[in-house]
């Protein structure tokens, strides 16, 4: 469970992304958090593992507070939330399956980890991982030579490695073409599904938010300003969170003319 | 169809744009052509025994083509280029532990150089401290310190040879480092990975090719460097430099020159060859698959 | 939505026999790592490698070493180590701007983009790599020997090493120049010089200068040890005070010349960060 009071975010710059967000995020849900660009949203995922830490209030992973934990103890935490970005953030140079087990290094020993001397049961669970976002026979390809759907498949395969009870996903499909996206998309949903992993993604693409979301939590100017069901959501609640009218840009599916 | 016609300006009243001022490439350019002056008046060099290499020049050259078209396979000159070889030999094992050394030395300190691995402080004292090992002649290095330690021959010039090369390794690796995509450091972050997980498996896999490049770059300078360190006793082809150039033996110059080169040469082609398969190979960015020169030493 | 079938199983229980086995490492790259490890093994039996001194002997060369850390600051103020330095400062200025000046011809004749032909492509660029197959203090027992005046060989020497450097360097940024500019004023009827002058030299002017500083840096260096053959400079010094065993004046000096090339070299570096 997740647990957002009253969490505000301040850069050192003065930018205030976050201003006094409450939520609670059960375990197991499938939460999509929309908004405009700079309203928050990649602030209030990060706040989650502790990469940005929370300037205000208090925020609770699992009932332990994020912002009380130590080096190692962030570490711990962090190890339980795997994290997919936009730009897929692989190793290119190396292979899928040494990007796949460095979401095993948590746990791995010094000198193993140092060595690349994996365990077989780690080996086990990045072939799994791999096996579940269905790309098992690239394990020994260079991330290079993966296209943009491929390489976030072994992101997400590199979260489920770590063996998590939160994904985090921000902006997963922006840098893909309209079916990867949809693709990509249903691994996240299915993993979700069959894990029972609680995961927090978010989308700029309404359709694709409405599609997956089971709870669609909207985002402006640091504020949650609609939180409720993917059917709750209609074209008049987008248009109140982005503060204006919706156009082509905010789908996916361009070609499906009145947008709804 | 006599005179070409010229347009009529557009707007006459309209001011053109006047080039920007060259005042100060003109200060910079005077101050240098000052600075030059200076030296060539100050340095007392004897300007009219440039004519020398019209006059002595060529029969020294004439001389040393006479050793290398003698017969080789006769006493003495067989000899000759057996010693010559077997010293520019000597000259590429020190050459390459020199470099192995310096590799082996500068790949953790290039983390400490490095603004996205390491803290502020120990960067700037890292850098100061690399700039200054840059700052000392290897030769100035086997003299002063390795010869005492090590004794005379080419276990002290191959070790001027790996502590002079610190510095230049460490700090081309160090910027190799600070030219990483950051992305993969923030994922093994929010992993849970420690801070040496992450530079060995988000920064290494992405730098190593280059730094690999850089220890086969700095090879080849210290092959240069190797043939001369004999000079002051350190070992390889430099200390029979000095004593035919004392004894005046044309013809053994000259074929210890050659040998120099070609061998210099040969290693270079091959270095280079090698360099750029390391860079250019398979997950490279497309930027680095132009292999071009690293201004370093 | 279908859920492929795969995901029934536990994880861990036992491995299934369809995973990807890793694939043995390339030829290429097991050669190159045996090549590498022979000649690692031959060179360190060559030079008959030794780490034992350091700590075995260490009295032998503490000696000595620990006088130097007892410089003998007095003699700095000597004309003679004044003038030193300020001789090797001045062949280094001199070689630099002759050198950088031949090079840039050199350069121009070494790159597929400006030489006229083929074959002086071939034959500069042939030239250039034998001209830096020859270390600088090689180029200065020559100088020696030619003209004898020991300030004259140091910058003659230096002249030639640079030549090489500096061209190689500058043919390569030219070879990467833009090719539209060149198209441009051969298309505006431009001559040969005339594309040299207009289209190339603007784009590489700002590395070859870069590079020009660079081997200014390397001068310094370089003219401080010519004098230990005889071709002027602080080497000249420091060549007498080895031989004289005056370890505490060498200490001196030596620290002397590191603290200037630093300065010169950052003074240079600044520079050329200016000018890229
Ligand atoms: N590291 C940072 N330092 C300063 N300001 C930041 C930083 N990251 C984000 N911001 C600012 O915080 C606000 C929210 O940003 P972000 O969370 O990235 O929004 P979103 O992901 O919805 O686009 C924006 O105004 C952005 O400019
Ligand atoms: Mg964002």
């Amino acid at each position: 469970m997740i647990e957002f009071r009253d969490v505000s975010v301040t850069y050192p710059n003065g930018t205030k992304a976050l201003d006094g967000v409450d939520l609670t995020i059960p375990d197991g849900q499938f939460v999509v958090v929309v908004g405009l660009s700079g309203a928050g949203k990649s602030t209030l995922v990060r706040t989650i593992n502790g990469i940005v830490p929370a300037t205000g209030g208090e925020l609770l992973v699992d009932g332990a507070p994020v912002a009380a934990a130590n080096r190692r103890q962030l570490r711990r935490l962090r190890s339980q939330v795997g994290m997919i970005f936009q730009s897929f953030n692989l190793v290119n140079r190396t292979t899928v399956m040494n990007n796949v087990l460095t979401g095993r290094l948590h746990s791995a020993g010094f000198l193993r980890s140092m060595f690349g001397w994996f365990s077989g049961a780690d080996k086990e669970v990045a072939f799994d991982a791999l096996e579940r976002v269905g790309i098992l026979e690239k394990a020994y390809v260079r991330a290079s030579q993966l296209s943009g759907g491929q390489q976030q498949r072994v992101a997400i395969a590199r979260g489920l490695a770590q063996q998590p009870r939160i994904m985090l996903a921000d902006e997963p499909v922006a840098s893909l073409d309209p079916p990867t996206a949809d693709a990509v998309m249903r691994d996240l949903q299915r993993i979700n599904r069959e894990l029972g992993i609680t995961t927090v993604v978010n989308l700029h693409f309404l359709d694709l938010a409405r599609r997956y979301g089971d709870r669609i939590i909207g985002m402006r100017a640091g504020k949650v300003v609609f939180d409720g069901t993917g059917a709750e959501a209609d074209d008049a609640v987008f248009e109140s969170i982005y503060g204006r009218s919706l156009t082509a840009e905010d789908v996916v599916e361009k070609k499906a003319g009145p947008v709804a | 169809m006599s005179a070409r016609k010229t347009h009529p300006p557009t707007q006459e009243s309209t001011t053109r744009p006047r080039p920007p001022s060259k005042v100060r490439s003109t200060v910079w350019l005077l101050v240098s052509a000052l600075i030059v002056l200076f030296a060539i008046w100050q340095v007392n060099a004897d300007w009219s025994r440039f004519a020398n290499i019209f006059t002595e020049a060529p029969r020294y050259i004439a001389l040393m083509g006479q050793g290398v078209i003698e017969n080789p396979f006769t006493m003495p000159w067989s000899e000759y280029w057996t010693k010559s070889l077997a010293l520019m030999i000597e000259s590429l094992q020190m050459a390459w532990i020199g470099t192995l050394i310096g590799a082996v030395l500068s790949f953790p300190v290039s983390f400490l150089a490095a603004s996205n691995t390491a803290p502020r402080v120990v960067v700037i004292v890292t850098r100061q401290v690399l700039n200054i090992i840059r700052a000392v002649p290897e030769i100035v290095l086997a003299l002063v310190f390795m010869i005492p330690i090590f004794g005379l021959g080419p276990l002290a010039g191959a070790m001027a040879l790996g502590v002079g090369s610190v510095g230049t390794l460490g700090k081309l690796s160090s910027e190799a480092i600070e030219g990483i995509d950051r992305g993969p450091l923030e994922a093994l972050d929010a992993a849970g990975a420690s801070k040496l997980q992450q530079l060995r498996w988000a920064v290494v896999p992405q730098v190593l090719p280059e730094i690999v490049a850089f220890w086969l770059y700095r090879f080849e300078i210290n092959i240069r460097a190797g043939a001369i360190l004999g000079i002051v006793g350190a070992g390889g082809i430099g200390s029979i430099l000095d004593q035919l150039f004392n004894a005046r033996e044309w013809g053994r110059i000259g074929l210890t020159l050659v040998v120099i080169i070609v061998v210099t040469v040969i290693v270079d082609q091959i270095s280079a060859k090698v360099r750029q398969r390391i860079i250019a190979g398979p997950g490279a960015p497309a930027a680095a698959k132009q292999v071009r020169e690293r201004v370093a030493v | 939505m279908s859920t492929p079938a795969t995901t029934d199983r536990a994880p861990t229980d036992q491995p299934p026999a369809d995973r990807p086995v890793k694939p043995p490492p390339s030829i290429g790259t097991v050669v190159g790592l045996l090549v590498f490890a022979a000649i690692s093994v031959y060179a360190a039996i060559g030079i008959e490698f030794t780490l034992r001194p350091l700590w075995e002997d260490v009295n032998r060369g503490r000696e000595i070493v620990a006088r130097y850390f007892d410089p003998n600051w007095a003699i700095l103020t000597r004309p003679a180590v004044r003038e030193g330095f300020l001789e090797t400062l001045y062949i280094a200025i001199i070689a630099t701007l002759v050198g950088c000046l031949i090079a840039l011809v050199c350069a121009m004749l070494a790159s597929k983009v400006s030489a006229p032909n083929t074959p002086v492509y071939r034959i500069t660029k042939f030239v250039l790599s034998v001209l830096r197959s020859l270390p600088d203090l090689a180029w200065g027992l020559l100088f020696v020997a030619f003209v004898v005046n020991p300030q004259l060989s140091g910058v003659l020497a230096l002249t030639m090493f640079n030549i090489g450097i500096v061209a190689k360097l500058t043919s390569e940024s030219i070879d990467a120049v833009e090719r539209g500019p060149i198209e441009a004023v051969e298309a505006a009827g431009g001559s040969r010089f005339q594309r040299g002058r207009y289209a190339v030299l603007p784009q590489v002017a700002p590395n070859y200068l870069s590079y020009c500083f660079y081997v200014f840096e390397i001068n310094i260096r370089a003219s401080a040890v010519l004098g230990m053959i005889g071709a002027g400079g602080i080497g000249t010094v420091i060549n007498i005070l080895v031989s004289r065993l005056q370890h505490e004046d060498l200490a001196a000096v030596v620290y002397a010349l590191v603290v200037v090339v630093f300065i010169l070299d950052q003074a240079s570096r600044a520079v050329r960060r200016r000018l890229t």
